[in-house]
């Protein structure tokens, strides 16, 4: 316990880290989705209809109409210098040919650097344009006689679209749980690392075995250690998982049972990782190189940033190995999608196998460690 | 030079785990794009027409009907449980509505929770549903007598026209992996420069290096970083050969800016490192801000979420991440082929980064003839 406050670097991981970070996090991602990405129109239309696009395309929330460009050269260069991300080009007979009854197309350019940029540009110009085809189909049926025949005919199925979970669609909403878990698990590494590999630098300068290995001894060793960290992690458990989705409004509909059922194994889980893995640890700092990096490839593994079906087999295995991957996935479900403790039962028998093995391993590597 | 033999690190994390990363991301994302996500449909018409509509969702790539279900609870208990992405529900009478014109309704559920596949649903949702209602009116107006040229007039007056610049095959290995792979080899540079110097401290071994460079911090700078400098490069450069040329990720660029932009990126990430060291002489509160450093890097970078929507004391702070100017050079220069002129205040950012050790070289100097190491 004393080791927690008085090393700076276990100090820094273990209780600074998990504390800092998700706030971090948090307001990075706050904003959710975006809002007014810069376009430039180029207008060779001049018209009412071309007027009433750009409007339109103004008035929504994913763009702004930054600048005008007399021709598409102008306004390419505007995107080279990086003014706007894309271009909106109305062609010169497009009031015209609308009604000349002809077909005619509104261009949209951009480059395709930034996913998130090229959605909302794209689908700004096709939302406005399904509301206008719709409004030129009704005032071209003039056979027809009521409000219910235009909307009819028009469209006769209507497609309803419901987000279920995370109905805002935001970026935070969906990224933040995964990254939750995921400090819990990547400070919990870190600070068992540091902490044994501390110990075992210290134990060569000092003494070599003070204590005799009797029987039992390593797995005893394992359960007092891991009871340590667990005693420090589970406030750590409750403030990640509770608190913060609280404090920035994250979707948070789970049962209080159905987190600590999570919770409880994952933590343990974690433990019995990080412990193992200082079997690796010849210097303390080795833990930082270790670790760190393996952050963004385990978020990748859980399969809800990339979809599942989509990872080959070889690293599903591999992410079958970290207890992050099944905590995430059990995690996400139960806190936005309201799921309960049977519907992620596999994922919760994983993570108590996991524990179950990965102390086992700890037992033996604090074995050996003390032995040799 | 000795050490780099003698102690295994090292070779590990400078050469070895890169390569895993680089492998690691990019078979991970190989598929470009998520193919056959799982869906279901919750059909209580059940009619040829509706079976068709489950039959034309079934055919998009990006979708596959793994399971018919009979209640919306019980699809949703699916999504919960993680079996399925989103779900198509009919209700009871479409078909009959639909043939008196009465406008029915369909409504397609997806779960927003993941949001590349939520986000992929939708779009092949928004096709089905034009899709859908245009072959009805289709339909309606071919009996009325219609050309096929007219139809389509009538249907779609205006139809938005794609053009993407770069990147048409939206492949999100391309996005993703050309991100993710620099972060992580400059999250190495950071950490090894830090580690390097700081073990001099480590095993008092500092007093010895300047002897050796007669007292010149220059000298034993130099000799000590250069074999990490030319090695970090190395690497650097084999995964820009191997994402461009071996898997075409779109470089409008040439190979020009890969070169200078892969030089600039590796002096600025081994030049933060040692400055960071500089700033706080021990091995383990440099190393530890070198992580938090790199590990926030992949999130300032605003490769996935575009720095330039973050709140404002953000988009100044990420002024301070080598990343984010290397992110934002490549995508101009390397991706789309730009010139560089648009990103110019980048460049000069990640120069000065290369600077930066700079300043601190008389403090280093200090440290390793001075400081001891304290665990």
């Amino acid at each position: 316990m004393k080791n927690f406050v008085h090393d700076e670097g276990i100090f820094l991981f273990c209780l600074l880290m998990p504390a800092v970070y998700p706030l971090l996090y948090a307001w990075i991602y706050n904003n959710e989705v975006l809002r007014e990405v810069p376009v430039a129109i180029v207008d060779d239309s001049r018209s009412a209809l071309s007027r009433e696009f750009i409007h339109k395309v103004d008035a929504t929330p994913d763009v702004r109409v930054a600048s005008y460009a007399t021709s598409l050269d102008d306004a390419r260069r505007m995107i080279e210098a990086q003014e706007v991300r894309g271009v909106y080009y109305i062609p010169a007979d497009l009031a015209g040919s609308v009604y000349g009854a002809r077909r005619t197309f509104i261009s949209v350019y951009t480059d395709m650097a930034m996913t998130l940029q090229y959605k909302a540009i794209y689908m700004a110009a096709n939302g406005v344009v399904t509301q206008m085809n719709k409004d030129i189909r009704i005032s071209r049926m003039t056979k027809l006689t009521t409000q219910r025949d235009e909307d009819v005919s028009s469209a006769p199925l209507k497609f309803e679209e419901v987000p279920i979970f995370n109905p805002s669609g935001g970026y935070g909403g969906f990224i933040l749980p995964c990254v939750l878990m995921l400090v819990l698990q990547q400070t919990l590494l870190l600070g068992i690392g540091l902490s044994e590999g501390t110990r075992r630098e210290r134990r060569r300068l000092i003494t070599v075995a003070r204590t005799i290995p009797s029987k039992g001894y390593g797995l005893r060793l394992a359960f007092g250690k891991g009871l340590a960290y667990f005693m420090v992690y589970s406030v750590w458990a409750a403030y990640l998982s509770l608190a913060v989705p609280r404090m920035f409004g994250l979707v948070m509909i789970a049962q209080w049972r159905d987190l600590v059922a999570v919770m409880f194994p994952y933590l343990l889980a974690c433990i019995g990782f990080g412990l193992t893995l200082s079997w690796l640890v010849r210097y303390r700092e080795n833990v930082l190189l270790l670790v760190v990096f393996t952050s963004v490839p385990f978020l990748l593994l859980t399969g809800i940033s990339w979809p599942l079906s989509s990872i080959p087999a070889f690293w599903q295995g591999f992410g079958a190995l970290i207890p992050s991957t099944y905590a995430v996935r059990a995690y996400v479900r139960i806190a936005t999608m309201g799921a309960t403790a049977a519907d992620v039962m596999p994922e919760f028998t994983a993570l108590w196998i996991q524990a179950a093995a990965y102390f086992v391993a700890a037992s033996i590597v604090m074995y050996r460690t003390r032995k040799g | 030079m000795r050490i780099l033999r003698r102690n295994p690190i090292y070779m590990l994390f400078m050469v070895v785990m890169p390569i895993v990363a680089v492998i690691f991301f990019t078979t991970i994302l190989s598929s470009g794009q998520p193919v056959e996500m799982p869906v279901g449909v919750v059909d209580q018409d059940y009619t040829p027409i509706t079976r068709r509509m489950a039959r034309l969702l079934d055919a998009f790539q990006t979708t596959r009907i793994t399971g018919q279900y009979a209640t919306v609870s019980e699809a949703r208990q699916a999504v919960q449980r993680g079996e399925i992405y989103a779900f198509l529900y009919v209700p009871k009478g479409t078909s009959a509505k639909l043939l008196a014109s009465r406008k029915p309704t369909i409504s397609f559920y997806y779960s927003m929770t993941s949001m590349t596949s939520g986000s992929l649903l939708y779009r092949d949702l928004k096709t089905i549903s034009s899709l859908g209602n245009a072959g009805l009116m289709q339909a309606s107006l071919r009996q009325r007598g219609a050309t096929e040229d007219q139809i389509m007039t009538y249907l779609q007056p205006i139809s938005v026209d794609l053009h993407p610049l770069t990147n048409p095959a939206l492949d999100y290995n391309a996005y993703l992996s050309t991100a993710l792979i620099p972060g992580v080899l400059t999250l190495f540079m950071f950490l090894l420069a830090a580690y390097s110097l700081g073990t001099e401290l480590k095993f008092e071994t500092g007093p010895n290096l300047l002897y050796e460079a007669d007292d010149n911090i220059w000298v034993a700078l130099t000799g000590k970083l250069l074999p990490l400098f030319v090695i970090s490069l190395a690497i650097f450069y084999l995964y820009e050969l191997y994402v461009y040329y071996y898997l075409g990720f779109p470089h409008l660029g040439g190979a020009w800016p890969m070169v200078w932009l892969g030089l600039l990126t590796v002096m600025a990430s081994l030049g933060f490192g040692i400055f960071m060291f500089g700033l706080l002489p021990q091995l383990r509160m440099s190393m530890s801000i070198c992580s938090l450093w790199a590990v926030l890097s992949f999130s300032m970078a605003g490769s996935i979420f575009p720095a330039a929507n973050m709140d404002a004391p953000l988009k100044a702070l990420a002024w301070l991440f080598p990343l984010r100017h290397y992110f934002m050079i490549y995508q101009a220069v390397v991706f789309n082929g730009y010139p560089v002129v648009g990103v110019w205040e980048h460049v000069v950012a990640l120069t000065a980064f290369a600077l930066l050790p700079l300043f601190v070289f008389p403090r280093i100097k200090k440290a390793l003839k001075y400081y001891v190491y304290v665990p």
